[in-house]
Parts: structure tokens; sequence; C-alpha cells
């Protein structure tokens, strides 16, 4: 048993831009990134004693790794950018598109999750 | 299970309209309003790599996919109704529905679903074999696992409908009753993890089908007599799982490498080599009642009372919780620069104790035979007693100033042993101030401190010395086993603090309508010098500063950036394999 430290550290961003071009155009930028981590401080483990040796000599007492049992390192961000074009007093046309991306650079219970996904859509608006 | 869901949306929505359509004809001259919108769509999703954590909540399908919106919203005289659908996907959609007849009903009814796609545990991570010498020559004692369906893809939908009624009686404008229905249906599947016993240090991955049941409805009334304002609402919830409990067979309990001592190991569980359910979630329900009262006595202050009755149980296990609780708020202005808040409130929390019966220990072999069956007390039976007053005193529009001290007190009945009557003691304090010398600026901050007196911990059952010396041996048995070790155990560790300071600091400049920019902190100490083997500490941290400008009305621009930090420190200990 042996004293440690976990620090966990996260970075977060966002923005957004509105731009009306004209009368007709309006267009938006926005954004969120986010940057996370997760350490064990490295602890000083004890010595195994010998009475624990001698009764259970199978064992092998290595702790030199086991602060980086739970260190997580995420990186994520999302952008997306869209625009609505006005053609009359009722209709408009809409376009978007969103990507969104995770970096993961300590693959733990589920394994790497390195990622992305993204959606392009577009559409028309009628109001009535 | 869709076709419930539908039902029930059309009687509510029926319920909904119907009010409205039976009010009197209106005539022409009253103002009429309505607009629709109607958005004709299409989208595509791709992935890459993985996407069950960036895409948790994605539907998880790879396409082109149609979408469509629709809204409305008008009025005609004191009437109004409005309307919003979504359906972006099959497993993801939305209806909003509300209406109001002048002031006597008005309604909304809500539906939305949505998906989450559930990652595998791929249990690599867990990891442990012995070693036959001290050399690290590998033997046969080790975690293994397999998993039953290797390539699944785990997730599950989420209904949830929600309807929201309130009536004032005809005649009485003092009289309002509201009800209130909510229910929340997931279906699909999910990962379950069989842990076998420690003789054979194997665990199997499962899948599970999900079908979760949530429904709550609430119902109450509230009526006003003179100064005085009463309320009573009743809630009913009830959960259940119509899955079938999932089952699996559980390892013959023996040496883990030679495969021989069945009657040993197996004599030490109360269940193996044969098929066992497992993950079962239990059917619960809950009823609660609440009364409310609250009374203004004009220059004399505000008082609000309530009282809450509630019974939680767990009908798989034929458990119960039932609670009491009552509160009181005094609020009075002393003068016109000063106002002072008073809380108090008592609750009391009864769990019933279960009864866990155990087949004998190693029963008919040498130094066995003893039965640990046992009554497990629940430490959720407890009073909860608090109370608190606020200060403030505001001299001018410019400053408000403001102190305020509390008192909480928890005493579990029978934790950290049957009829111990453990306590936690909290006395919290604050001040802060208010300043806002004009329009364009305004700063506040507030200092906290609470003190923690025996914080919630395991109770000396923590770590275990090493050794054999102090312990005593089983007649005609020389192993020690695990329940003879208890002289050996130490160890009241815990995460909670004892002392805790912490500030918070607002800082706002809005130097014209166009801009704005705004700064906060939050920073806390969190210290407990109290237990046995850790001086514990948490620090956290979280700076921010945010800022929106509109250089011209053509430009909208806004940004923001926080900061997060968390460091604690706790004791790391390593099980030792093979005991």
């Amino acid at each position: 048993m042996a004293e440690t430290e976990y620090q966990n550290e996260a970075v977060l961003f966002s923005g957004s831009v509105l731009f009306l071009a004209s009368d007709r155009l309006n267009l938006n930028l926005s954004g969120n990134y986010v940057d996370s981590k997760g350490a064990l401080k490295t602890g000083e483990m004890p010595q195994v004693p010998q009475e624990v040796t001698d009764n259970i000599a199978a064992a092998d007492y290595d702790f030199s790794s086991i602060n980086q049992y739970s260190d997580l390192a995420y990186a994520q961000f999302d952008v997306s950018v869209g625009a609505e074009y006005v053609l009359s007093p009722r209709v408009s046309l809409t376009a978007d598109a969103t990507y969104f991306d995770l970096t993961d650079d300590k693959g733990y219970v589920y394994g790497v999750e390195t990622g992305s996904f993204y959606v392009v859509r577009t559409g028309v608006k009628i109001g009535f | 299970m869709k076709r419930p869901f539908l039902k029930s949306l059309v009687v509510v929505t029926a319920v909904l309209i119907l009010p409205c359509l039976s009010s009197p004809v209106l005539s022409q001259e009253e103002p009429t309003y309505s607009v629709w919108s109607l958005w004709l769509a299409g989208h595509y999703t791709g992935y890459e790599d993985f996407h069950k954590k960036i895409g948790e909540f994605d539907r998880g399908e790879e396409g082109a996919m149609p979408e469509v919106k629709l809204s409305y919203s008008g009025y005609k005289g004191d009437q109004s109704w409005d309307f919003f659908g979504h359906f972006y996907d099959p497993k993801r959609a939305s209806l909003d529905l509300s209406g109001r007849s002048r002031d006597v009903f008005s309604g909304k009814v809500s539906y939305r679903s949505s998906y989450r796609q559930r990652a595998t545990d791929l249990l690599e991570n867990l990891m442990a074999r012995e070693a036959v010498d001290q050399q690290n020559t590998p033997g046969g004692k080790m975690f293994t696992y397999e998993h039953e369906n290797p390539d699944a893809d785990f997730g599950y939908t989420r209904h949830e409908l929600k309807t929201d009624v309130q009536v004032k009686v005809p005649g009485s404008a003092d009289l309002t009753l509201r009800a209130f229905h909510r229910s929340i249906l997931e279906k699909g599947d999910d990962q379950k993890v069989v842990s076998m016993h420690c003789s054979s240090c194997h665990m199997v991955s499962k899948s599970a089908d999900v079908d979760r049941r949530t429904h709550t409805i609430s119902a109450g009334v509230e009526a006003t007599a003179g100064p005085v304002l009463l309320s009573y609402l009743g809630s009913y919830r009830t959960f259940k799982s119509e899955a079938a409990v999932p089952g699996a067979f559980y390892d013959t309990a023996q040496h883990p490498v030679n495969r021989t001592l069945i009657d040993e190991f197996g004599s030490r569980t109360v269940f193996n080599g044969e098929e066992v359910p497992f993950g079962q979630i239990p059917e619960t329900e809950k009823m609660a009642h609440t009364l409310k009262v609250k009374t203004d006595m004009g220059k004399n202050g505000d008082i609000l009372g309530s009282f809450t009755n509630s019974r939680a149980k767990n009908k798989s296990a034929g458990l119960e919780v039932t609670g009491n609780s009552g509160s009181l708020k005094y609020v009075v202005n002393p003068s016109l620069k000063t106002k002072v808040i008073a809380l108090a409130s008592l609750a009391m929390i009864e769990s019933d104790e279960a009864q866990i019966d155990l087949p004998l220990w190693r029963d008919g072999l040498t130094g066995g035979g003893q039965d640990f069956s046992w009554t497990r007390y629940s430490n959720l039976t407890r009073t909860v007693a608090k109370g608190s007053a606020e200060f403030i005193y505001q001299p001018n529009r410019k400053y408000r100033l403001f102190l305020s001290a509390g008192y909480e007190g928890i005493e579990r009945d029978d934790y950290p042993y049957f009829e111990a009557k453990g306590k936690t003691t909290k006395l919290k304090a604050s001040a802060g101030g208010k300043y806002r010398p004009n329009s364009r600026f305004w700063g506040r901050i507030r200092y906290s401190f609470e003190n923690i007196d025996d914080p919630f911990s395991p109770y000396e059952q923590m770590f275990e010395r090493a050794g054999t010396d102090v312990l005593e041996k089983l007649e005609y048995n020389n192993w020690y086993y695990y329940f003879q070790r208890d002289d050996l155990r130490y160890g009241s560790v815990t995460n909670q603090p004892s002392n805790v300071h912490s500030v918070e600091l607002n800082l706002n400049f809005r130097p014209d309508q166009n801009a704005s920019l705004s700064a906060g902190l939050k920073a806390s100490l969190g210290t407990n010098r109290d237990t046995d083997s850790l001086d514990f500490e948490r620090t956290q941290l979280q700076p921010q500063v945010s800022a929106s400008v509109a250089p011209t009305p053509m430009w909208n621009l806004f940004g923001s950036l926080a900061y997060m930090y968390d460091k604690s420190n706790g004791l790391a200990a390593v099980a030792m394999m093979d005991g």
C-alpha cells in the first residue's frame, strides 16, 4: 500500500460566429473543443515483507506500472457550419455540416476509442 | 412497445384539445394569429474508426435519411396552441404540443426518443498470473475471460412521454388542480459481465436484453385563502424490467490448476457448477405525499412550511424504505436595507434490514460448519436535522453584503454497527458581497467554510496487516480463513473531507450594448487529517472567461474558455493473488 495522487485537468473552448451576409443569406459557424487528462502519480510501493514472499512465493511483486492503470487522455472537438438562403418571404433553403472527432491516447476499458463522424444536411423551409 | 405509446399520445392529445374545442364560439372580432413552418430535409451520416464513444447518442448507422420538422403557433381570442414535431431518424424524434384556453385550462404533452450506443468492455485491462518462483516463471493460476458475443453492437432506444395539465376550477380563482405524467421506456440490449468465484478467476461477457419501464403520475391541488397558500401533491412511481432475467453457468469450484478438491472449494461457495440467474433488476415502486403551506404576514415576513411522507418498496426483495420530513422557511425584512432568511428541517428515514441466509461454511469438513447467516442493517436508516440563517444587508443599490451560518447533523442508527448511532456533524459559514458601481460593471464574491466532524467512511476494515501471529487457529485445522483475520484488519480511510474552504468570484463588464465580457473563478480546498492511514487533501480550481461582441448588425461573435483542475491524494493497494 502506498500513497499516490490522482490529477485531472480539462481545457474547454467554445465559440460561435453569426454573419448576416445579406438580406437573403445568413451564415453560422460554431465549434467546441475539450482536452482532458487524468493520471495517477507513481507511488512508492513498500517492499513486500519476507514473511509474505516466503508464504506466497508464486507471485510477481512488480508494481512499477500500476500508476498507469487509470490514465486517461481525450481530445474531442466538433465544428459546425451552416447557411440559410431566403428565396422568398415564405421559402428558404438550408444547408449545414457538422464534424465530430475524438482522439483517445490511452485506450482503457473499451480499447482505443479514437473515431469521428459527420452529418451533412440540406433542406427547404416553407412558412405559411 | 410503441403501440401503448401511440395510444397514450392520442388520448393525451385529445384531452389537451377537447377543452379548447368546447369553448364558446368566438366572435370574428377576436384577434387571430397563426403561423406554420415546414422544413423538409435530408441528412447523411458517415463514420470513421471507432464511433461508439464520439457518436454515443447517434443511431450508429451510416447512410442517408429524410428529415422533417413541422411547427405551428397560433392564438384565437384567449385560446392558444403551439406544436413542434421533428423526425430525425427512426430512433430519434420529438413532439411538443401545448395549449391554453382562457386562464382556465393549460396543458402540455411532449414525446422524445433517443438512442444510446454502448461500447463493449473488452476485459483486456484485467491481467493477473501467478509466478511459480521468484524468477517470474509463469504458473497455471491466472485470470481468464471470454466474450459470448464478441461482435455485438449493444445499445438501446429511450422513449419519454410527458404530460402536464392544469385546470383552474370554474367560479373559483383560488383553486387549481394539476396532473402530471411521465413514462420512460428503454429497449435494446446491453453487456453484462459474470464474475465467477475466486477459484476459477474467470469472467464471462454476455448479452442481456434491456426492457426497462418507469412510470410516474402525480396529482395535486393548490388553494389560496386570504394570505395563506395551501398545496398538496401526491406522486406514484413504478419501475420494472420486463426483460427476462439472464442466467449464467457458474464454474465448478475446484483447484484452479489441478482441478481437484471439489468438495473443499465447493463447500466455501453458496453455488457453483450450476446455472444461476444474475443481474436481476429489482421491481420498485414509490409513493410520496407532500403538503405545503405559505403565509404572507406582511411586515412580519413570510413563512413556508412543508411536510413529505414517502414509501419506497423493492417488490422483488420485499424491502421498504419509509421517510418523513418537514421543513420551515422564514423570510423577513427587519428594515428596508436588511433581510433575514432562516431555514430548519428534520428528516427521518427508516430502511428495512435484510436477512442474508447462507448454507453452513465448509459443512462436514474439519474446522467447518460455521453459520455466517447475518442481518444487513442499512446505513440509510438515519435522522437528518438542518438549520441555517442568512443575513443580507443592502445599504444602497451598489452594494449587497451577505453572511450565513448553518448546521447539519446526521445520525445513522445502525452504522458502523447495529445500534451504533454514528454521527456526522457539519457546521457551515459563508460571507460575501455584490458590487455594482454602474450599469456597465458588476462583481460578486463569496467565501464558504465547512467543518465536518466524522464524515462517512468505511469502518476499520480497509486493509490487512501481514502475518498470522495474533490469530487463533481452528480446532483440528491449521489453515487461517478470511473470517479469522479480523484482528489483522484496520483502516477507516476516506475521501470525504473534514474541512472545506471554497471561494467563488464573478466579474462582468458590459461597455456598451454590443459587447460583454465576464470572468469567474471557483476554487476549493478540502482536507481530512483525522483518519488513521491518510492525510487526505483535494484541490479544485475552475477559472473561466467568456466574451460576446456584435461589432456591426451583421456580425455576432461569442467565445468562452474554461479550465478545470482537480487533484486529490489516496492510497494504492494491490490485492495479493492466491490470498
